[in-house]
């Protein structure tokens, strides 16, 4: 996600709180049904909230 | 003095016949079929002069036996490799052409197949026509742009300065080769290569324009294909023997020409059926000359070369082998373009851009998927549904990268971190790339579904273990086996051919990482064992793509797409392509074990068959 994109592309905020809803990507979620593998509750948690916060990921190596 | 008798064997346009018969004896060849040997033959006894068409041959075989009495050929066509020139001009027989008038509409011709090539048209035709069109996703029949691609012609002749001219409307990037280079005004801003070798590695979209000669013959061969840039597409409106066919089908089927647009063949009239299977090949039965306009000049000029020779005057075309070979550089041009509407087309295409209000997602297509799944649901809920496309995870980094705005996406999507695989960019984007890269959030999925072999719809095939060495299999080494029943003899007696992934994308990482790499470090194949110690891990990346092995562009779809076309064929999927697919697709049980979700966990990779390699 391009954070720089946040708050200007109509619809994005939400769109991200969507795919890391419960709902999309966790336990018994829509996603599940289509293949996704659901992380572990400690893993999915994590990832929910830096995908909420914005976290930037660490440069490549 | 009698009126000279003329022959046209052929249908020519109704302005050409009155004006044949006005100045003329005319003899018609109603049933308007082919003029064959024995017809040329026999009417050369009793005419002066004929209007042949490219249907028309008069090899050498047939110009020995013409009789005195024919003293010229007037050829309604611009190309004339159904004549044998030499032995035309032994015999003292006069030789025209129609060059020039042809050009615009050739051109015309060679933007359609290009379009047409481009964009999906003949499944896009057949979904609508056959009712078979059912469903639309923003991945439904995504094609090439041409603005902005580069055009390579070869032969820039009048056929080829109408088709630089054209193409520059749709804003594309006109390069060429030719013999000689063109003077500036004709020449008009495209770019010139002196050798061939030079231009095919930048033509996005390759287009023959040269005439057929014994030194074109068979010009686009398996190794001049290798040359053009993979997903490139070749357009040939100028003469099937241009093109080694065979070369031909094998770039489609491999994915490395991403389509081709033909309006002539080796066999013609029939063109070639194995080119019927691939629906991004679109085909024209040769009528590249075919407007009302053109026919009428090319059956005028043929006439005004009739008249000339008739009275004692030389004709405008006329042709001995010497201008054969100069037939691009002799040919003119002289209509205006007319262009209004592709720029509007293009224009409006650029304002999209402008003004996205969508969210806009590349990436993976293996994510893609999950993606569009989730894009459903915003929309029921009442958001503006998401743009997603899969274009691959090393294609949908390199968008994603190209910068923060409007133009650029959102979003994209990846199996896992995939840092290494993106290329590095030029040194003056790089500040750019970091503003954005620095902001990347770590991929959503990094557990999704290892790849899954999954093969066409009809085919029932079952594979088991392979056989270590002694036990009835064969040594599997850096040798390809071309036949499945070379690998074990319990397999069918059918070749072997894998479609899947290339490098830079997510699924080939899973791949390599699961399959190949994991599979080789539990295995007590003495062989195998041993070929892991040697190579390391970096070596066990590649795969041969010279084999069973196809490379398929990192779009699932379109091995989805060669799985139905070939039913024996195999393919490596994200697991969720074969869900997605399931009408389609057979999920391949693999030594016991079928592609189930509990079975594809990536995590627990203990049992040995959710992937199978060559």
């Amino acid at each position: 996600v391009k954070n720089a994109h946040r708050g200007v592309i109509p619809g994005l905020e939400e769109f991200i709180e969507e795919y890391a809803s419960d709902a999309a990507l966790g336990r018994g979620g829509y996603l599940q049904e289509r293949g996704l593998v659901v992380l572990a509750d400690d893993m999915r948690a994590d990832l929910q909230q830096r995908l909420i916060d914005g976290v930037s990921m660490d440069a490549p190596e | 003095m009698s009126r000279p008798v003329i022959w046209i064997p052929r249908r020519l346009s109704a302005a050409t016949l009155d004006r044949a018969r006005r100045d003329y004896e005319v003899i018609v060849k109603d049933d308007d079929t082919p003029g064959t040997a024995e017809e040329i033959v026999a009417m050369s006894a009793k005419v002066d002069g004929m209007i042949p068409c490219h249907s028309e041959h008069f090899s050498a075989e047939v110009v020995a036996r013409l009789d005195p009495r024919l003293r010229i050929v007037a050829n309604h066509s611009v190309g004339t490799d159904h004549c044998d020139l030499p032995a035309l001009r032994e015999k003292g027989i006069a030789v025209t052409n129609t060059p020039g008038v042809l050009s615009d509409a050739t051109a015309e011709l060679a933007m359609l197949l290009m379009l047409g090539a481009a964009r999906h048209a003949v499944t896009g035709d057949r979904l609508v026509r056959s009712g078979a069109w059912e469903s639309w996703s923003p991945a439904f029949l995504v094609g090439k742009q041409l603005s902005g691609a580069r055009l390579g012609i070869v032969g820039m002749g009048g056929v080829g300065r109408a088709l630089a001219r054209k193409a520059r409307g749709f804003d594309m990037e006109i390069h060429y080769h030719n013999r000689r280079r063109l003077p500036a005004d004709l020449e008009e801003g495209a770019i010139w290569h002196e050798s061939f070798d030079t231009l095919l590695p930048v033509s996005d979209v390759l287009s023959l324009n040269c005439p057929s000669t014994p030194e074109t013959l068979g010009l686009m061969n398996s190794d001049r294909f290798a040359q053009m840039p993979k997903g490139s597409i070749l357009v040939n409106a100028s003469r099937g023997s241009l093109v080694d066919e065979a070369a031909l089908l094998a770039a489609i089927e491999s994915g490395h020409l991403s389509a081709a647009g033909l309006d002539c063949f080796v066999t013609e009239p029939g063109g070639n059926p194995a080119f019927a299977a691939h629906e991004n090949i679109f085909m024209m039965p040769h009528v590249g000359s075919a407007t009302v306009k053109t026919r009428d000049a090319m059956g005028f000029k043929a006439l005004d070369n009739l008249d000339a020779f008739f009275s004692g005057r030389q004709p405008p075309d006329l042709l001995t082998s010497a201008t054969v070979e100069n037939l691009q550089e002799h040919s003119h041009v002289t209509q205006t373009d007319r262009l209004d509407t592709a720029l509007v087309v293009v224009a409006a295409t650029a304002a999209q851009a402008q003004t996205r209000d969508a969210i806009r997602i590349v990436g993976s297509s293996t994510v893609f998927p999950y993606t569009q799944a989730v894009a459903e649901e915003f929309a029921n809920q009442g958001g503006t549904s998401p743009v997603v496309e899969s274009t691959g995870t090393g294609g949908g980094m390199q968008i994603f990268c190209g910068g923060i705005g409007a133009q650029h996406p959102d979003i994209t999507g990846r199996r896992a971190p995939c840092a290494l695989r993106v290329r590095p960019l030029r040194p003056e984007r790089r500040d750019r790339h970091h503003r954005g890269a620095d902001r990347l959030r770590r991929p959503v999925h990094r557990h999704l579904r290892a790849p899954t072999t999954s093969m066409g719809p009809h085919a029932q095939r079952n594979l088991p273990r392979p056989r270590p060495e002694g036990s009835g299999g064969r040594r599997v080494g850096r040798q390809p086996l071309p036949m499945w029943n070379e690998i074990n003899a319990d397999l069918p007696a059918i070749p072997i051919l894998v479609y899947g992934p290339p490098p830079t994308s997510g699924t080939r990482d899973a791949f390599v990482e699961l399959a190949m790499w994991r599979r080789l470090r539990g295995t007590r194949l003495r062989h195998l064992e041993r070929l892991r110690r040697r190579l390391g891990r970096g070596e066990l990346l590649g795969h041969a793509q010279d084999g069973p092995f196809v490379e398929a562009g990192e779009n699932d779809n379109l091995i989805v797409q060669r799985l139905n076309a070939d039913p024996n064929a195999m393919g490596i999927f994200g697991y969720s392509f074969l869900y997605e697919n399931l009408d389609q697709l057979k999920g391949v049980n693999i030594g016991g074990v079928e592609p189930t979700p509990t079975r594809s966990r990536t995590s627990t990779t203990r049992s040995p068959a959710r992937c199978t390699s060559t």
